[in-house]
């Protein structure tokens, strides 16, 4: 067995755990996603005003 | 003897963002539901930039306080952006601050309202038909 799969549940085992405590309030999928996200990658630092633009840039490519 | 002033006076904390995988996508989602997304979003980094350490209402706190998510997320904090939307966030060093925006999501406890939340009602029949699922198998 990896060390990997020792430290890091699988996402199955990580829903499951996390859907049968969540008290978070949102969603367990979404609970998860926040959790897998938070090791990155992250953008570079953007001032307020350039978050915005690149947003609003998105939501209308999107929209 | 009186202290001499500083040369150099201690500036404005200088705050910055960063975004994760999951912001632009859950924005781009969170904003079909509710339209004035952007503009909540706003007042919450405009709030933030003034003063990174200062509550932006009073649900602006922890995601998470113990239990099996404190290994994962130790720092990320939840806000209400409205009602039913969340803004998940962490903040990082102190000037420069950074803030990590992860994302913003519906809560899970609503989605009945008026507009009701298609996300969360489609969630909830995948869990009715598994549990019904369960069910039908004795």
């Amino acid at each position: 067995m990896k060390i990997t799969e020792v430290t890091q549940p699988s996402e199955q085992a990580l829903f499951e755990a996390i859907d049968a405590n969540n008290d978070t309030g949102l969603l367990t999928e979404d609970v998860v996603a926040i959790i897998k996200s938070a090791n990155g990658p992250w953008s570079k630092p953007m001032t307020g005003d350039e978050m915005m633009a690149r947003l609003e840039e998105a939501v209308k490519r999107n929209g | 003897m009186a202290k001499k002033p500083s040369s150099n006076p201690p500036q404005n904390n200088s705050v910055t963002f960063v975004e994760g995988s999951m912001w632009i996508p859950s924005v781009v989602d969170a904003q079909k539901d509710t339209p004035n997304i952007l503009q909540k979003i706003q007042e919450f980094m405009r709030f933030k930039e003034a003063n990174p350490l200062a509550q932006y209402g009073t649900n602006d706190k922890p995601f998470v306080s113990n239990g099996i998510y404190k290994q994962y997320l130790q720092k990320a904090m939840k806000a209400h952006l409205t009602p039913d939307i969340a803004i998940v966030y962490e903040l990082s060093g102190r000037n420069p601050t950074v803030i990590k925006l992860y994302g913003v999501f519906t809560h899970a406890d609503l989605g009945t309202g008026q507009p009701p939340n298609i996300k969360i009602q489609k969630n909830m029949a995948k869990r009715l038909a598994v549990s019904e699922d369960d069910n039908t198998s004795f």
